[in-house]
This record gives C-alpha cells, structure tokens and sequence, in this order.
C-alpha cells in the first residue's frame, strides 16, 4: 500500500534498515534521506515535499522524497528513493516510482530524477515505469529522466 | 481503574491485572489510595510530560520575535530560524506531539525533533541539486521551462 506520510511522522523512517556497506550511489540515495539535508528541504518546501511510501505488514518497506524542483516550472524532482536493504528485488522501488510518475501525470506535471550511471537497479527500475521516461546523459555522467 | 486492598498485594492474580495495566491499591491504615502497575507506562507518562512541556514552551518562544534558546531547550537552534519557519516547526511539532499522545509513545515528537535538528552541510547532494539549462540533454527540448520566479 502506498501511503504519504506527514513530516510530522518522519519517525516512521526508522521502519526502514540502512545498507551496511552501501556503494556510492546508494550512500548518496540513504544520506539524503537520514541525513540533514532532507530536512533542510522540507522546511524549504514544507507541504509541497512529499514522502511517498510503500507500507507493508504496517512499516515502511520503500520510500521516495519529492519536491518541486529548483529550476523548472510544473517539474517535481524526485530527489531520492530508498528500499530497505532486507525488501530489495520485490519490485517495491518501481511501484512506488510508477506511482509517484503517476500522480504528477495526473496533475499534468512532469517528473524527473537522476541516476548514477553504474546504479543498475535503479537504471532498470526507472526503465521499467510506464509512462516511458526519456532518459539522457549529463555532463558529469549522471543519467537524467523525465517522465512522462 | 479497579482497587485492591493492601492485603491483597500478595494474590498473584492482583499483580497480574498490574502488570497489563495500572490498579488502585487501598490502604486502609493510612486511608490512602496508590496505583500499581507496569513501570514503562509510568516512565512513558513522564516522558510525554517532557514533550508536553518542550511543546509549551515552543508555543511561548517559537513565534517570539527573540526567541530564548535555552528556553527552547532541544529546540534550541531553531532560535535563529526565520519567524516563518519557526511557525512551521510549531504547526509540525504540534502535530508530532498529538501522534505521540494518540500512540502514548513518546517516538514520534522525539524522531520529529531528531530529525529537524540533523546537521546540514547547506550544500545539495547531486541527487537534489538543480540542473542548470545548459547542463539539460539536447534531447530535452521544450520539455522543461524555467521558472520565472
């Protein structure tokens, strides 16, 4: 079940296990998330950032961070999305960013993210989603989508 | 809440209620009545006293022109905050607070205030930092418009 939790709930991330050991890009993804700069966001966008969850069994299994990006008119940047490292290969990063697509389609808005270019699941992940996301290279290698 | 007698502490049955949940014990020799029951709810109470008391003395300072950082206690560094995001913290730990009640856990205001004093670099991981126009694939065109503000 895909759940928008308040920021007031923020707690609710602990359901979640970090990586031991993560790579750089998924060091990248959990530090935005536990770390200081998604609070510095949220108070920056406040209602507008969105943490978009998947819950099962009642704890959090995935999560996606969201906001409307810096630069760019009727654009939500989805900053980050992280699966607990004991939930990974169950396909619970694509559905929630197949909903979080979804619902900026449904308001008429576009969405995007970027990728480390060696993060393969998520490469697969956001290859996966329909509507088909376009993808491009930017200059300093990361892989950027926009959907749809 | 049900009441026992003094002399009835030693039926195990009595302790067993105590333990789920609080009872009232009578003594009669000194004609007052105490409560039993499990310490973590106790300490649970106290605790939420500690955040009922870190919320009302945010609802004193926070939307003070100069708020008291030792008055704010864990909430201190939001002192320095703008009076804007400083009546957002309120509206959020007000409703952190009304979670922790509704749950009797004190986890919930602690997590939230936790989680508002993370320290932060000010810098933008690349993940959330913006992408300037001329960074933008050519095979992007038209497909993002700048914001005018």
């Amino acid at each position: 079940m895909r759940v928008r939790l308040p920021i007031a709930r923020i707690g609710r991330l602990n359901d979640l296990e970090r990586t031991v050991a993560p790579n750089l890009w998924v060091a990248e993804a959990e530090d935005f998330v536990f770390g200081g700069e998604l609070a510095r966001h949220a108070r920056r966008h406040r209602e507008a950032l969105h943490l978009d969850a998947i819950e099962k069994h009642g704890l959090l299994v995935a999560v996606a961070v969201s906001f409307p990006d810096p630069l760019y008119t009727d654009t939500r940047r989805i900053a980050a999305l992280v699966v607990d490292q004991r939930r990974r290969g169950e396909g619970f990063g694509t559905e929630l960013l197949q909903g979080v697509v979804d619902d900026n389609v449904g308001v008429g808005k576009t969405a995007c993210w970027l990728v480390h270019p060696l993060n393969v699941s998520m490469l697969a992940c956001a290859r996966r989603i329909n509507p088909t996301p376009d993808e491009a290279v930017l200059r300093d290698g990361y892989l950027m989508f926009i959907a749809p | 809440m049900r009441t026992f007698t003094a002399s009835q502490l030693r039926d195990p049955d009595v302790l067993a209620q105590a333990a789920l949940a609080p009872v009232g014990i009578f003594d009669g020799k000194r004609a007052t009545e105490m409560v039993l029951g499990p310490k973590t709810m106790w300490e649970t109470g106290h605790r939420l006293l500690d955040c009922s008391l870190l919320l009302a003395n945010a609802v004193v300072e926070l939307p003070d022109d100069r708020p008291s950082r030792t008055a704010l206690g864990a909430l201190g560094f939001a002192a320095d905050w703008s009076l804007s995001d400083r009546q957002w913290l309120l509206g959020q730990l007000a409703e952190a607070y009304a979670e922790s009640v509704r749950l009797d856990s004190t986890a919930p205001m602690e997590d939230f205030v936790r989680f508002v004093s993370l320290p932060d670099s000010g810098q933008s991981s690349r993940l959330a930092a913006p992408v300037a126009p001329e960074d933008l694939p050519m095979s992007f065109p038209g497909r993002l418009t700048l914001r005018s503000d």
